[in-house]
């Protein structure tokens, strides 16, 4: 106890509730004739607490009864617990039935597509992107595009007749233009080849000659 | 399944039986308890019920488990310092003129109506002490295990409680 009086508060409250032994009455006597608190106290003593509350609630008179107002609400909590159980299965039931329905006639499965949403922008975000670099030597065969179609091809050609090796244009002028589809058969190492046997052409022809392909349109735009 | 409902439905049925008879054994004294609590006869009916309504809910949650008097008065105490401590932080309600107005006429002696103003000037803790020691007739440690503390502490309380309500009286007089 960290108030110095409360042991002996402790004992004066012990001898109101008529609690107290001898002992502890000459205690809180001893103590009660140097302290003018305690001294206040005892005079309390003279009139027991307990035995005059216990007079008071003696004379009392109210006897409610409550017996019938309990069990009549210990009744309804079983009814509104009741009800709430069988209200819940039926929600439930019900539910279940209406889900069974919609899908089993197909009507869920459409509401489903017709709410899924699949935005593009979800597939560049999710998909890896892959850039890939491809060595001029494999794009361009025989100074044309793999990747362009016949009739840029054919016009590649015709621009080229100028620049082929001399060697080449000595022997072969009544060939024609040479077939596109051949550089496109030839491999890789053989690409490089036939590459190599041109002589060097300055930027501008290059500009001239070489086709961009065309980008594909089913694949993402150009990141810049 | 079936097993566990039947199985509360014997447990709720026990437990109207033996809530029945605690009804009947204690309700009028807890009743005048807790309007000596309170001071508010409406007030007091209400957290009778709210307490032997407790009392249901755990007996039916455990019928095998024993239900004393003091669990009674110790649930009582806690729902009526709940409701002194709502009522304090609302602000006072009751015109001083009416006091004692929850007694009935027959009751209202000085004796009766002196009391409770100086219960009515006590602070929770030492009220429920004073109530539980003097009005239920508890010893001090019984008192202290309904209120989870010591028995010390209770007379203490009780020491103090004696002093307010002496202040009290003695400022009404």
């Amino acid at each position: 106890m960290k108030h110095p009086h409360g042991r002996f508060e402790a004992l004066a409250g012990a001898i109101l509730l008529d609690e107290a032994t001898a002992a502890d009455r000459a205690e809180f006597a001893l103590h009660a004739e140097s302290c003018a608190v305690c001294r206040e106290d005892a005079a309390a003593f003279t009139t027991p607490l307990r035995g005059s509350v216990e007079a008071v609630a003696q004379s009392e008179t109210w006897r409610p009864s409550m017996t019938d107002e309990i069990l009549e609400r210990i009744h309804e909590r079983h009814t509104k617990r009741t009800r709430f159980t069988i209200t819940t299965i039926g929600y439930a039931v019900v539910a279940s039935i209406v889900l069974n329905v919609a899908f089993v006639s197909g009507f869920g499965g459409r509401a489903i597509d017709a709410l899924r949403i699949t935005p593009r922008i979800a597939y560049s975000a999710t998909q890896p992107i892959r850039i890939e670099h491809r060595p001029k030597v494999a794009l361009v065969v025989n100074g044309v595009s793999a990747l362009v179609g016949p009739r840029r091809a054919a016009l590649a050609a015709v621009a080229r007749k100028n620049i082929r090796p001399a060697s080449q244009a000595a022997a072969s002028d009544d060939i024609g233009p040479p077939d596109v589809f051949d550089g496109l058969r030839a491999d890789e190492s053989g690409a490089r080849n036939v590459a190599a046997g041109y002589p060097p052409v300055c930027a501008a022809d290059l500009e001239r000659v070489a086709v961009r392909p065309e980008p594909c349109r089913s694949m993402p735009a150009e990141r810049r | 399944m079936e097993n566990v409902f039947v199985l509360g439905v014997d447990n709720a049925l026990e437990a109207e039986a033996r809530i029945e008879r605690l009804v009947i054994e204690h309700q009028a004294k807890l009743a005048r308890y807790v309007r000596r609590f309170v001071n508010d006869r409406e007030a007091a009916l209400d957290l009778t019920q709210d307490v032997f309504f407790a009392a249901y809910r755990m007996l039916k949650a455990d019928p095998s488990r024993p239900l004393t008097a003091g669990w009674l008065y110790k649930t009582a105490t806690n729902h009526a310092i709940s409701l002194l401590r709502k009522n304090k932080r609302r602000g006072p309600t009751v015109p001083l003129e009416e006091l004692g107005s929850s007694f009935r006429l027959d009751e209202r002696s000085a004796e009766s109506l002196d009391l409770q103003r100086a219960l009515d000037a006590l602070p929770s803790e030492q009220l429920a002490c004073v109530m539980l020691t003097t009005y239920a007739g508890y010893s001090s440690a019984e008192a202290a295990l309904i209120l989870g503390s010591s028995s010390e502490a209770v007379r203490q309380r009780v020491c103090r409680a004696t002093r307010t309500m002496r202040a009290a009286l003695g400022a009404t007089a």
